[in-house]
């Protein structure tokens, strides 16, 4: 069973540009500063004027955890199963599994880059795996 | 606002995994207990305050009680937020003298009920399909797709977080962690209300828990549980009539800025969850500095918490909680005991009102594991909320 994102009015343009491939974030056209999760105004200077724009894709571990013990049936088949912050290299933090790579090799400070995973049809999650290819498995 | 209110009762139920009755009985029961504490009758209550996540609502008690006219009540949010913002927002409204003698309650069945270890609560089924909606972290739309679903496990990325910048390896981050968790459970063999009053740990019982959510294992957590605590605050004069030793705010604050959520991910830092010079304010307020604070009781969600309370109350610098662990522990002669009824890790889970209520007992002279001369009590949620109680 997965657990599919509910997108609301205000995450909507996230979670299609996901499914079309794009990594986006909300960024303010008057102070240009950039977030996540998305806010109905700017956090630096409250200009109500977003657009939400591609990001680089690139970023690095920020922390990391195993997690053995199901705290929701859909993923009780799913354990162990690791869950990672990785900040981007724009700012914003995002909650990721890290693809292409072995739990064990996961380490803060290792730079990953975004990719794509279709979690249940045209659903599709932005996820991160290592930029270098010597931790792929 | 320094020493113009006063706890003057407490009350507490048992502390179960199955209590066996519903939440509002639980709640009288602590609250007439409380009241008797005190000395005062229902008839005397002007003020009410409960956590937001309560099911008892203010007008279930007033009800229940008879209580003929209560001018005041309030809801706050949170869970670790709220352990202090209930003291906080207590002793405002008396030092304001919106209300004179306030009730606050904490009421749960978190074991044998809805348990806040579980995600089902949050993350909805329709059907065949499961979804994760809202911006909460952990559970929502951004994290709970990806397995991100409880607080122990956003707790879980902190300390992982912290290891890596204290430079700890997994069994030497291990060996700090199992330290706390061994003290407070040593403390509860001394609590008879201890959940755990009758349970030994020891360092081998500690590594053979099993990994939860790493690197956080069974024994790093809090319990889950039934039970009930309240209090009784009101002015300081009132107080000295009431009894001989009534136990006086000193300050008491809530803290919140961009991100800090007590369970966010998305802060810059997620070393600090205190705004800037909040601490030092609490401090301030209060008239006093770590050196003068004898016993603490910080809210343990996770025995990482106490690490990281001792660094954001000032007690070891940033990621150097770990080493004055190693060095001082927190047992009953340490230079700071904590947590000395065992804490939400083996006395039991109210919320961090069994912090409240124990924190009076150390200032009284009565608690199970007393410290001497004990004047000052600091309560901390790792920079969510905190007071400063004295004698």
């Amino acid at each position: 069973m997965v657990i599919v994102p509910k997108p609301d009015a205000l995450t909507r343009p996230y979670w299609d540009a996901a499914r079309a491939g794009r990594l986006v974030a909300q960024r303010c056209n008057v102070c240009s500063r950039i977030w996540h999760p998305p806010l109905p105004s700017c956090p630096a200077c409250g200009a109500q004027s977003i657009v939400w724009i591609p990001l680089s894709g690139n970023g690095v571990i920020y922390s990391h955890t195993i997690i053995h013990h199901a705290a929701h049936a859909a993923v009780a088949d799913r354990t162990p199963y690791l869950v990672a912050l990785v900040t981007l290299d724009e700012g914003p933090r995002l909650v990721s599994n890290i693809l292409d790579c072995p739990m064990r090799a996961v380490r803060i400070g290792m730079r990953v880059a975004v990719t794509f995973q279709e979690i249940a049809p045209d659903i599709f999650l932005p996820q991160f795996r290592p930029l270098e290819a010597g931790v792929r498995s | 606002m320094r020493g113009s209110a006063a706890i003057v009762g407490i009350g507490q139920t048992e502390i179960s995994r199955d209590s066996g009755r519903s939440e509002w009985v639980l709640a009288l029961d602590a609250i007439r207990a409380a009241l008797a504490d005190a000395g005062v009758e229902p008839d005397d209550v002007d003020g009410l305050i409960r956590y937001s996540y309560d099911n008892v609502t203010p007008a279930m008690v007033v009800r229940a009680l008879g209580i003929p006219d209560v001018r005041w009540f309030s809801d706050i949010p949170f869970g670790g937020t709220a352990q202090c913002g209930v003291i906080a927002q207590a002793a405002a409204a008396i030092h304001a003298g919106i209300a004179r003698i306030v009730v606050v309650w904490r009421a749960l069945n978190e074991r044998s009920g809805v348990r806040y270890g579980r995600a089902e609560r949050h993350i909805e089924t329709d059907g065949p399909v499961v979804y994760a909606h809202g911006d909460r972290t952990p559970s929502g739309q951004f994290s709970g797709p990806f397995g991100l679903h409880v607080p122990g496990q956003s707790m879980a990325l902190w300390a992982q977080r912290y290891a890596h910048e204290a430079g700890l390896d997994t069994d030497g981050f291990a060996s700090v962690l199992g330290k706390v968790a061994i003290q407070q459970r040593a403390y509860a063999n001394a609590n008879p209300a201890a959940m755990m009053h009758d349970r030994l740990l020891d360092l081998d019982g500690y590594l053979a828990g099993r990994m939860i959510s790493e690197p956080l294992r069974l024994f790093d957590y809090c319990l889950e549980s039934d039970g009930a605590a309240a209090f009784v605050m009101t002015d300081a004069a009132t107080a000295r009539a009431l009894r001989s030793d009534p136990v006086y705010v000193l300050a008491a604050q809530q803290s919140l800025f961009p991100n800090s959520e007590p369970i966010t991910v998305y802060a810059e830092d997620l070393m600090v969850h205190s705004g800037a010079g909040n601490v030092a304010k609490l401090y301030r307020d209060a008239g006093v500095g770590p050196g003068d604070i004898s016993v603490a009781q910080f809210y343990d969600a996770t025995s990482f918490m106490v690490l990281s309370d001792l660094e954001t109350y000032g007690f070891a610098p940033r990621a150097a909680g770990w080493q004055y662990v190693l060095e001082h522990g927190i047992g009953p002669e340490a230079p700071l005991p904590v947590n000395t009824h065992g804490g939400h890790l083996s006395e039991g889970y109210l919320h961090g009102m069994n912090h409240i209520t124990e924190a009076v007992r150390q200032l009284r002279g009565t608690a199970c594991t007393q410290v001497r001369n004990a004047e000052k009590v600091l309560l901390g949620c790792n920079g969510a909320s905190a007071a400063i109680l004295a004698r």
